[in-house]
Parts: C-alpha cells; structure tokens; sequence
C-alpha cells in the first residue's frame, strides 16, 4: 500500500505541464465520451490532478483530505450508475428481453443533448476562450497557472451541466465546476476551514446528485404535492 | 438554552422524523412534539455568544424572531406533508435548519454562506425529477446553488481585499457584480427567475414553501450583515438602486406570470417572487423604518406562503368537504394577504409602500397595481378549478319533474330488513356493521354483561321484515325479484345487518329520485314507525337528506360506525385473551360504567380513524388564525422589528 511519502513523490514527479494536460484530457473525455465508465475515470483522475496542484498550496496530508473526498463522490456515483443499470436490466429480463446487448441498446439514450462533432467544437472553443481570457485578464491576488485551471474547470464544468440531460453527468459537471473555483479560490485565501467546507459540499452535492438520479418519478399531481 | 443544545436538538428532531416517517400518525405526533420543545426554546434561547474553530456564534433578536416563527411554521408544513401519501421528503423540512441556524448566527460570511447553501440542498433530496435519471428543475436548483453559493464567496472576496487596495475600484464593481449575481440567483430576482417554475414542478408544496418562505430571508440576513460590515459598498456603489429595480421586478413579473399560472407550485412561486418584490422595495429604502417593514413582510410572506401550502395539501387530500371548504377559504385568505389585501390595519403596511411608490413614480404604481390585479386574477382562477375539481356542482339545481308513474325506478337492492330504531339507539355501532361483527358484538356481551344482555341485544336488534310492505307499497315488482335474486345469493345471516344499512341508505338517497307516490309512500311508512317509536326527530332529519350540515352528521356517522366496529372486532379478540380475574372485573361492572367505557372507547377509536379530518380543521384552522391575529397587529409586528434590528449603521 502506497505511504504518504510515495504519493508526495509521485506529485512532485508530475510537471505542471503534465498536470495542465492531464486535466485538459479529462475535461474533455467528460464532455466526449458518453460511456459512464469511462466518464467516471476521468473524473476520478481528474481529481487526482487536482489534489496535485492543490498540494502546492495547502499541506500534503490537508490536499489528501480532497483526493478521499473524490474517492469517496466517485464512489457514490459508481454505486448508483451501477445500480441503475442493474434495475433496468432486471425489468428488461421480466418483459422478455434476454439479450444483454439489446437490453442495454434498448436503455442507452445518448446523456448529451448534441452530437459529438459539436461537443467536440465546443471543447475546443472553451479551450480557446479559457486561454484567450487567462491571458488578458487576471483574477486579483491568484497566480496565472491557478487561475488557467480554475478557468478551464469552470468553463467546461458549466459546459458539461448545459449539454448534458443525464443526472450523474450534471453532477460531474457540477463537481467539475466546484474543483475549479476551489482552486481559484484556495490560491487567493488558503484556508483550512474553506477547505474543509469544500469537501463537505462536494460530498453533499454528490449525495443530492446520487438522489436524483436514483429517486423514483411520481405521477404529475402528486410531484407537484398533490395528493 | 444554548446554541450547540439547539442545534442538538434540531438534528434530533430531523433524524426523528426521518425515522417515523413512514407511519403517518406517529410522525404526526412526532412533529409536534419537537415543534413544541423547539420553538420555546428558540425563542428563549441564550444571545451569548459562542467560539467554536475561530468563528464566533451568536443569535442577534431580529433573526431569532424570524426563526422562531418560522420553525413553527415549518412543524405545520411537515403536518401537512404527513397527509401526503408521499412523504419521503418529510425530514428535509428540518434538515434544512441546523445549517441556516448556523447561518444566521455565525459571524464568518465564508461559513455562512456555505451553510446557507447546504440547508438550500437539504430540500433537493426531497425532490422527484419529472423523467427518471434525467437532470431538469431540481437538478439546475443545485447547479444554481452552487454557482451562487461561488458568486458570493468571490464577492465577499473582493469586499475584503478592497480595503487594502482602495485605488482600485473595479474591486466595488466586481463585488456588487458578483453579489448581485449571486443573490439575484439565489432569490429568483429578474432576470434570474427561471429556475423557480421547474423547481416547483418536482418540489412537493410544503419544500417550495419552506425553501421561499424561510430560506430566501436567511440570505437576506446575510446582505444585511454584508451592508452593515462593509459601508463603503452602499456609499461608493449603486447597490440600492438596484435593490429597488430588482423588487420592482420582481413584482412585475410575480404579478403577470401568475395570471396565467394554474399549476399549485408555480403559482406559490410566482406569490413568492412578488411578495419578495415587496420586501427588496422596503430594503431599497435604506431606512430604519423600511428594514422594520421589510421584517414584517418577510414575517407575513412566510406565513402566507405556508398557509398556501398547507392549504392545498390538506384540501387535495381530504374527502371531507367541510375540509375541503375550509382550505379553500384559508387558500384564499392566503392568497389575499400575499397581495396585500389584508384584514384590518394591516393593509396599511402595503398601503404605505405603494403610496412612496406613487411620490416616486406614477406610473411604476400602476404597473404594481396591475401585477397585483394579476396575481388577484391567478389566485382567484386556481380557486375556481379546485372548487370545480373539488365540488362538482350539479347539471341543473332545479327540481326533476317527477316521473310517470309506471316509470319508478327500481328500489335499489339490499332493502331486506331494516334495524329498529330503539336498538338503533341504544346500539349505534350496530347500525353499519355485517352479520360477522354484530356477533362478535353480541358475543363480546355475553362475555362482558351476561347472557343476559346477549339476548336483550338479540331481541332489540331482531329485524323487522319492511321490504315486502315497501314494495307493495311502491307499486313496484322489479326490486322484489332483485331482493330475491340478491338473498339467495348471500346468506342472510352473515349479511343482515349490512343489508339493513344499505336499505336505510337507498332510501334515504333516492327519496329525491324516486316518484312522489312511491316516495310519500315510503315516507308514511317511515313516519308511521316513527311515530310508534317516539322518534319524530330523527324523522325529521331523514326527510332533509340534501342538506349540508345533515350530510356531514351522516359522514361522521359513517365514520363513528366504521370505528365502532373495528373498535369491537379488537375489542373481541383481546377478551377472548383476558384471564379469568379480569373476566371477573369486566362482569362486576355495572352497566352504566359500561356504557360510558364504550362511549370512550368508540370516542378514541373515532379520533384514531377521523384524525385527517380533525387534525386538518385543526391544523389549517390556527394557520388561518395565526394569519388574522397578524393582519390585525401590525404594529406590535413593526415595533418588535424596529427593535430587533436597531439602528442599522448603513441606514439613512
């Protein structure tokens, strides 16, 4: 099992450019690829990345704090995707479906409201944005490669919750989006209880998201509170 | 008692209801257990402050009013929720309050504001999404709560660093930027409203309403702390000028969209924006007395927003039409206080507003005039359907002509043997059972009193053949084949008492169908019985079957009966358990005590049944109650929020 000592060592081996890569590919594979599994790495290793630059500006064992409070949304979020899929495959099976790949054709609906040749485009038009804007403008008192990072998780964050008609990508959009503005945030005002609070919120975030992509849906009247 | 025992005793409370959720009545109880011990202490609670990691705690008097209004307000949304057949949701009405309780007290605006947003997204897990997996209406609540939640922390921000750096001024713009942003998201302000309407088509009503009635004022403690911290922000800004547009907005489009708005929650959420209107108007302001009239407004909205909710829920889940009726009016009274026409000299409040809009503008009076003739409208439209929907009025109130004679109608089956009144009388719960239950009865009084009683019982209740005499009396042959038919279907025995009971039934409810031989005809022969059994009375109440109050005595008696039963059948089987001591007891009992345990008996069996029904009288009945005794004084309600907030340092 990896001691705190080799990860501090892994994280310094990491550059800066590596880590800009890194989430410059994760991002995108959010936003690209419709497979939940996939999705879902990214996303884990998105945090990882980011705990990386975090570690720069708080202590190692506090960075850690975030990289098991990743662990643990992914988690949740893996749980549930799981657990859909095993729902709708056992009322397929009831119906008389017994074709695995048929029954999960049957389920697919594509979680983003367009194509990929326009994903794609508006990946690369944030990524342009993000360095066009990095560039000219400076967020006070935050230095150029926190702000680059925290721009970019935002932007593509907000751009996965407004392509996006799946719940369980709206909240990797969504956590996507609070990774961001705590970098942004933590490199202006490190401090410990900021940082707590930000764990705290992703991990009641990725429960709310874990509810609605998993909670039953009622009859119109009685979702409205009517009955 | 002090700030961490409250907020014990808060979680509590939400882990309590989570836990009994499940059984309706027990929640019940539940609830208002904890909103009795929560709301006295709340209101007596300790205003020394408390050091915990840094920050420092303490409960100022303005939002401790609030709060203790409003947790007692939110004990009746949850008892209203209990009346759902949904009631997953339940807890998250508490949930929500140990986080805005620590926001409203911290003195950090970076905890604050996190906990604001965390008692915001209790409420999410209460909500259904309209497709399954799919991210709609709550699920870009959350999105909007997050991004918020960051426009406030990044304002706050640049509000601490402008005063290192006061050369730059693009630090004020950029925090009223971000302020406005966050808080117009957060209070559904123009043009940042969107989110309310599908948010409410996936929120049961009672979370609508805590979340716009007592969620949105705690982030309007939060600007009130801001403003009082930073007083350059209204100096060096335009900040309550936009405050002002905001709620001239915010009426506005309350107003107009809840014209046509017939869906319960979208027209509770456009009420809330135009109220809400009202409130930033008052904060615009920038005075002492406008804080105070922005408190009692806030104060009033909530109430009104949960008299709405609690209305509709219990309205919509109650088959009793004196419920029904009374959460129509208790909806309106609601509705009429949101708008501002409020009972007495509470009018005045709202009067007072528009008469410095109409010193300001003349014309933004008439648009808020018409936004309040539109939410008047939308208010008076949503009755309307709900009295249709609730009460269908019949085709034509004119009386049918009665029909030839040879075209009487059948008369209805079942009318084999009808109870006699004295056994009537003295047995009740007689009266609607079956043949199963009158034995049990009958058995539980031989166990009880005696075999004598037994056949007293017997005696009393023996069935009196009518219905042969009924129909050759009606002239009719179709029921008597009927009658046949249905007896050699069903044993006698196990049915007599039921067929007795539909037979006083049909013939009660088809006397006004029937034709007026057949109809006088059976009224002779009723009054014939009645006359021999002294019972002119009852007589008398049977021949006014249309009439409301008669109905809803029949109602309850239906209810008493089903109670009755249930009450003997239980009854039943725990004497049959009784050892012999107790036996001795219960037949040492004179008759009279026994009658009177039975009285109770059926008495708390019928409140254990009917508690809907009584509990929803109640329940809307002190909302509606609380809502006049504020209408009526409102100014114990200014005076007590010009106190709690003080002199304000960025008041004019």
């Amino acid at each position: 099992m990896p001691t705190l000592g080799d990860l501090a060592s892994f994280f310094a081996s990491l550059t800066t450019a590596e880590i800009l890569v890194g989430l410059l590919v994760t991002a995108s594979i959010l936003v690209l690829v419709s497979d939940w599994r996939l999705s879902l790495m990214a996303f884990a290793v998105q945090y990882l990345l980011i705990t990386v630059v975090l570690s720069t500006i708080v202590q190692l064992e506090v960075a850690t704090v975030r990289l098991i409070g990743g662990a643990l949304v992914a988690l949740m979020l893996y749980i549930t995707a799981r657990s859909i899929r095993s729902t709708r495959m056992r009322r397929a099976r009831q119906q008389g479906w017994t074709n695995v790949a048929e029954i999960a054709s049957l389920f697919e609906r594509a979680p983003f409201v367009i194509g990929l040749p326009f994903r794609l485009m508006a990946v690369v038009l944030v990524a342009v944005s993000v360095l066009s804007a990095s560039a000219q403008f400076a967020f006070p008192n935050a230095p150029l490669l926190f702000w680059l990072v925290s721009l970019w998780l935002c932007s593509i964050g907000l751009l996965l919750i407004a392509i996006t008609r799946d719940a369980l990508k709206l909240g990797m959009g969504l956590l996507t989006f609070t990774s961001g503005f705590g970098v942004l945030y933590l490199s202006i005002d490190p401090s410990l209880l900021f940082y707590g609070l930000l764990v705290i919120s992703d991990l009641v975030i990725g429960l709310a998201v874990t509810h609605l992509a998993t909670a039953p849906v009622q009859m119109a009247a009685r979702r409205r509170g009517e009955t | 008692m002090n700030f961490i025992s409250l907020l014990a005793l808060l979680s509590f409370a939400a882990l309590a209801v989570q836990l009994t959720r499940f059984w309706p009545r027990l929640a019940f109880l539940v609830i208002l257990l904890f909103t009795a011990l929560l709301v006295p202490n709340l209101a007596n609670a300790s205003a020394n402050s408390l050091d915990v990691f840094s920050v420092s705690l303490a409960l100022e008097p303005a939002p401790r009013d609030f709060i203790t209004l409003a947790l007692a307000l939110t004990g009746a949304l949850a008892l209203a929720m209990t009346f759902q057949t949904e009631r997953a949701g339940l807890a998250f009405l508490f949930w929500s309050w140990p986080a805005w309780l620590i926001a409203v007290e911290v003195n950090n605006f970076v905890v604050a504001v996190f906990a604001w947003a965390l008692g915001l997204i209790a409420p999410v897990l209460a909500m259904q999404p309209r497709r399954f997996q799919r991210a709609s209406g709550a699920a870009h609540y959350l999105v909007l709560i997050i991004v918020a939640t960051a426009s406030l922390l990044l304002a706050n921000r640049f509000m601490e660093l402008y005063p290192f750096t006061p050369e730059r001024t693009t630090l004020i713009q950029l925090s009223v930027l971000f302020l406005s942003w966050g808080l117009g998201l957060l209070l559904a302000l123009v043009p940042f409203h969107l989110w309310v309407g599908p948010m409410a088509d996936e929120a049961p009503l009672p979370v609508i309403a805590a979340i716009l009635g007592f969620g949105q004022p705690v982030g309007l403690w939060l600007l009130f702390r801001l403003l009082s911290e930073y007083l350059w922000l209204t100096e060096k800004s335009n900040l309550f000028s936009l405050i002002t547009f905001a709620g001239a907005a915010a009426i506005l489009l309350g107003g107009f969209m809840a014209t046509v708005e017939q869906r319960a929650g979208r027209l509770l959420g456009y009420a809330a924006i135009f109220t809400l209107g009202f409130v930033m108007l008052d904060l615009g302001r920038g005075t002492r007395e406008g804080l105070a009239y922005a408190g009692v407004e806030l104060a009033s909205r909530a109430i009104s927003l949960t008299l709405f909710a609690v209305a509709i829920v219990v309205g919509r889940s109650s088959t009793n039409r004196w419920v029904r009726r009374l959460a129509v009016t208790a909806f309106l009274l609601a509705g009429f206080n949101l708008l501002g026409l409020r009972l007495g000299v509470g009018f005045s409040e709202r009067w007072n507003l528009l008469l410095v809009i109409a010193s300001t503008d003349v014309r933004l009076l008439f648009l808020v005039i018409a936004a309040e003739v539109g939410l008047l409208i939308g208010i008076l439209r949503f009755a309307e359907n709900w009295l249709r929907a609730l009460m269908p009025l019949p085709e034509s109130s004119a009386v049918p002509p009665a029909p030839p004679e040879e075209s009487v109608p059948p008369e209805p089956s079942g009318a084999a043997e009808i109870i006699s009144r004295p056994a009537r009388r003295k047995y009740p719960y007689l009266e609607r059972g079956n043949g199963a239950d009158a034995d049990a009865v009958f058995d539980q009084s031989e166990f009880l009193l005696g075999p004598e009683a037994r056949a007293e019982m017997e005696f009393q209740t023996a069935p009196v053949e009518i219905d042969q005499e009924v129909v050759e009396l009606s002239g009719a042959e179709e029921p008597a084949s009927e009658l046949e038919s249905r007896d050699s279907e069903t044993p006698v025995e196990e049915n007599t008492l039921d067929t007795n009971t539909n037979a006083a039934e049909s013939i009660a409810s088809t006397e006004t169908n029937v034709a007026e031989p057949a109809s006088e005809q059976l009224e002779a022969t009723e009054a014939d019985r009645a006359a021999a059994e002294g019972s002119a009375e009852k007589e008398a109440k049977l021949t006014s079957e249309d009439d409301d109050a008669y109905a809803f005595e029949k109602h309850m008696g239906e209810i008493f009966s089903n109670a009755s039963r249930r009450a003997n059948a239980w009854l039943s089987r725990v004497g049959a358990r009784l050892r012999p001591p107790a036996r001795r007891v219960a037949h040492a009992l004179p008759s009279g005590a026994f009658r009177f345990v039975l009285a109770v008996r059926d008495l708390l069996w019928l409140v254990w049944r009917s508690w809907r029904v009584w509990t929803g009288i109640a329940l809307v009945a002190s909302l509606t109650a609380i809502l006049i005794i504020a209408g009526l004084t409102p100014a114990v309600w200014f005076e007590r929020a010009l106190a709690s907030f003080g002199q304000p340092p960025f008041a004019r």
